[in-house]
């Protein structure tokens, strides 16, 4: 089957996912107690007064009419208007998605470049220093909390080293250098984790592959062992390291709005946060269908590569 | 005659071992260019490390304790890394066993050929020239359409192809020396066949010479110039093919050869018909489905299959692989559902009823598999394998234990050892502990997939020697399911030869090895290895 067919198939299918997807975010926030009408008419609003907002809002149509109607409002790139600041929700999620990308991509780009060259020598010297030695910080990266680990490089490499900034964000329009600069220390907190498990799930991958067959033939080629390693065996051992790095960044989701409070970005995370808080339904909303989004187009995105790393998988 | 290859006092033993035990010890083989030196052995006799030692990829912890190894003069142990990986695949070239794991999944055959030219030449040569080679070698293993078959990844190839290709890029620095690890084991025997003169006629074209190491003395008898015999890590006899085929000078030798399964029935005696235990009829098995839009592809595994099987009858089904054979075996099993067709197993029909029905007729129909390394839990220690069995079918935990351990004697082995792990055993024994475990149900029928095809002669000799046995004891029906005829025909009753699916021709064994009716059968004996020399 033809790249293509399988790229239309595929997006075709996620379809569902999304639609899933918009009805828990429309359902959870109706389940949740609390009435924003009434937290957004104020203290010494009557109930006729919160009976008009309830109609303004289409608060008091049936649910399923409220959902299509929502999701029609959707569909044309309208996610309604923050209750608390009477801003478009599209807007605000605008203003914020710039440092929740930025770190996310760059942590996820760190942990690949590090990770996977240390999960491969790992398993290719199997039981030498470089694999103990890796295996043992691992498990210190699952162990010790993302906040824990943020404060632990602020204080060594901003107060004590004065190497980075404590916090803050700077837009890549302001040069790329003060950008990455400012990045850097959340990118470090953030990319343990990552690093950990995309380490460990490489080793893995790799070791097994590296007891194959093929691997063998490829040294009785001849071939330098860095070939054998990392052309023969990395590209079969890439399958299950591209899924981890999918589920990695469905995870960093989360890690990302801890980050963005102790460095202070204002990011996504943040958003969601004060909105959680405030019980800003429509941004709430809004954040939940970015996320998916975000989440459902990775994971398709990780389902093509497959194509790429393995044409056994086309075939299917 | 130049000799390219010269193995003198090898001697290879775990690294730091201070016990002196040795994995192959004291080892001489010269390889004359121009000729086939076959390494013959069982598994664990070391020809193996023997080849793995020359290439200087032993496994980790195996390493040389002494001797030395030239290849054209050149000494080998001790050689610098650098110049080992030289020397590999350039001046030796090694074909594997299995072609469909040895070559790489995710790379392009031409990939997979246009390295050698990259990493072995001094300067990289250009993409047009590359092709070229790449091609002509190709070309030079006779493989139709070589253009094509050079965008192609190793899982679009059939196995002689996949085994090509493998030639293909041994041979495409022009080596001097071959090695060849059981380079047909895994094909079926037609390909075999096409492979081993392929190998023949590079011999005699290029003048290299080749290591051949081999189990089977079948294909000793039709390719090999020198035959060196080797057990338990030493070389036992060595010599011309014909002067180690013709007259063995060692027990061991004579052993091997008599092994090699000939197609003389080892019961000959005319069997009296006896009641069907099972009968078959247009049993059709049909793989995948119509896709959403119609596309899907649907394969006839098996079509409108249909036989008896009498008490004590041992009916062999010979085909190659993707024949339908196994297919067949597991829908009368019922270990799959048929589309459609019937089984009559004993007065009833399961090839349609639901798995609940099908509970208490499982008893009577039980199956050995071929691989006895992977058939046995390796957490369970056997007697309780066996005794779950045994359970299952309502006896108390004591019975059980005095049933499997006549059973364990039954198939010739001490019924002390039921507390011991599978890895404790060699794999006849395991495949005794199979076939034990299958006849604890106390089973009519008893399907044999392919439950020989992995042992060593000698053991599989004994293996067919207790089926035999078995049968004849406990008159039990068999259906034996193999690739190769010679074994069927050492056996079995009656054959029935498969082929695309199909059972293309069946009668008394007697009849078919005399008198095949169907091409193929034919062609099937006409390439079965060694027919000639070993008669």
């Amino acid at each position: 089957m033809a790249i293509t067919g399988v790229l239309l198939k595929r997006s075709v299918s996620v379809i569902p996912v999304l639609g899933v997807v918009a009805l828990i975010a429309f359902m959870l926030l109706r389940f949740a107690s609390g009435d924003p009408v009434a937290q957004l008419a104020g203290d010494n609003a009557d109930a006729a007064a919160i009976a008009a907002i309830r109609a303004r809002l289409g608060l008091d149509q049936p649910l399923a009419m409220q959902f299509l109607n929502w999701l029609w409002r959707m569909l044309h790139g309208d996610l309604g208007t923050s209750i608390v600041s009477g801003q478009p929700v599209t807007a605000l999620i605008a203003q914020r998605v710039g440092p929740t990308v930025a770190v996310s991509i760059t942590t996820i780009v760190f942990s690949v470049l590090v990770g996977v060259p240390i999960g491969v020598l790992a398993a290719w010297r199997r039981g030498g220093w470089l694999d103990r030695f890796a295996m043992w910080t691992s498990v210190t990266g699952f162990a010790v909390p993302t906040f824990a680990i943020g404060y632990f490089w602020i204080y060594l490499l901003s107060m004590q080293f004065r190497l980075f900034p404590v916090q803050g964000y700077v837009p890549l329009s302001d040069g790329l250098g003060l950008f990455l600069w400012h990045l850097t220390l959340p990118t470090l907190t953030l990319s343990l984790v990552y690093i950990a498990l995309i380490a460990r799930v490489a080793r893995t991958s790799m070791l097994e592959v590296l007891s194959e067959d093929f691997v063998r033939t490829a040294r009785a080629k001849g071939l330098p062992e860095r070939i054998v390693v990392f052309k023969h065996a990395l590209r079969n051992a890439a399958v299950p390291i591209v899924s981890i790095v999918g589920i990695g960044i469905a995870l960093l989701i989360g890690g990302v709005v801890v980050t963005e409070s102790v460095f202070n970005l204002p990011g996504l995370g943040r958003l969601t946060v004060d909105s959680v808080l405030a019980r800003d339904y429509p941004v709430i909303q809004g954040v939940i269908i970015v996320f998916g989004g975000a989440y459902v187009a990775i994971n398709l995105l990780v389902d093509l590569s497959y194509t790429f790393f393995d044409p056994r998988i086309s075939q299917q | 005659m130049t000799a390219v290859l010269e193995i003198r006092g090898l001697t290879v033993g775990l690294t730091g071992d201070a016990d002196g035990r040795r994995t192959i010890r004291d080892i001489d083989i010269t390889v004359p260019s121009g000729e086939i030196v076959c390494v013959v052995g069982e598994s664990g006799s070391g020809k193996s490390v023997t080849a793995f030692s020359v290439m200087g990829l032993l496994p980790d912890g195996l390493t040389p304790m002494g001797g030395s190894i030239k290849v054209l003069g050149e000494e080998l142990i001790g050689a610098p890394d650098q110049r080992m990986r030289t020397l590999r695949g350039s001046r030796i070239g090694m074909i594997f066993q299995e072609p469909m794991t040895a070559l790489n999944p995710v790379m392009t055959v031409r990939e997979q050929l246009a390295e050698l030219l990259v990493w072995h030449g001094n300067a990289r040569p250009s993409k047009a020239e590359i092709n070229r080679r790449v091609l002509a070698a190709l070309e030079d293993m006779l493989l139709p359409n070589a253009a094509q078959l050079m965008q192609a990844y190793p899982h679009q190839l059939s196995g002689g192809q996949r085994q090509r290709v493998m030639i293909a890029m041994a041979m495409l620095l022009e080596p001097v020396l071959l090695i060849a690890d059981e380079p047909t084991t895994a094909l079926d025997v037609t390909t075999q066949k096409q492979i081993l003169v392929l190998i023949k006629d590079l011999v005699k074209r290029k003048n290299i010479g080749v290591l051949f190491i081999t189990h089977d003395f079948g294909v000793v008898a039709d390719i090999a110039d020198r035959v060196v015999v080797m057990q338990k890590g030493a070389v036992v006899e060595s010599g011309s093919a014909d002067a180690v085929l013709g007259s063995p000078a060692q027990a061991y030798t004579r052993l091997l050869i008599d092994s090699v399964p000939k197609g003389i029935q080892i019961a000959t005696a005319a069997r009296e018909p006896t009641a069907d235990v099972l009968a078959v009829k247009g049993l059709e098995m049909t793989y995948g489905q119509r896709g959403l839009f119609g596309r899907g592809r649907v394969t006839h595994a098996v079509r409108g299959a249909g036989f008896t099987l009498g008490r004590g009858e041992i009916l062999g089904v010979v085909g190659e692989s993707g024949s339908g054979k196994s297919t067949l075996a597991r829908c009368v099993a019922r270990l799959m559902k048929p589309t459609s067709g019937e089984i009559n197993l004993l007065g009833t029909d399961i090839a349609a009823v639901s798995n609940a029905t099908l509970r208490p007729h499982r008893r009577y129909i039980q199956v050995v598999f071929q691989d006895p390394y992977r058939s046995l839990n390796p957490r369970l220690s056997v007697g309780q394998s066996m005794i779950e069995g045994v359970v299952n079918f309502g006896a108390s935990p004591q019975v059980a234990r005095d049933e499997v351990a006549k059973l364990l004697e039954l198939v010739g082995m001490d019924p002390h050892v039921m507390h011991r792990f599978p890895h404790e055993f060699s794999g006849g024994q395991r495949q005794r502990i199979c076939i034990a475990r299958a006849l604890a149900s106390e089973p009519q029928v008893l399907i044999a997939d392919e439950a020989v095809s992995a042992l060593d002669v000698t053991v599989q000799a004994q293996v067919l020697k207790l089926f035999a046995d078995l049968r004849s004891r406990l008159g039990l029906a068999m259906l034996f399911i193999t690739h190769d005829l010679r074994v069927a025909g050492e056996l079995c009753d009656r054959i029935m030869v498969m082929k695309s699916g199909e059972i293309v021709e069946s009668g008394p064994t007697a009849d078919i090895f005399a008198n095949p009716q169907h091409a193929y059968t034919r062609a099937l004996f006409a390439a079965a290895p060694g027919r000639e020399r070993l008669q």
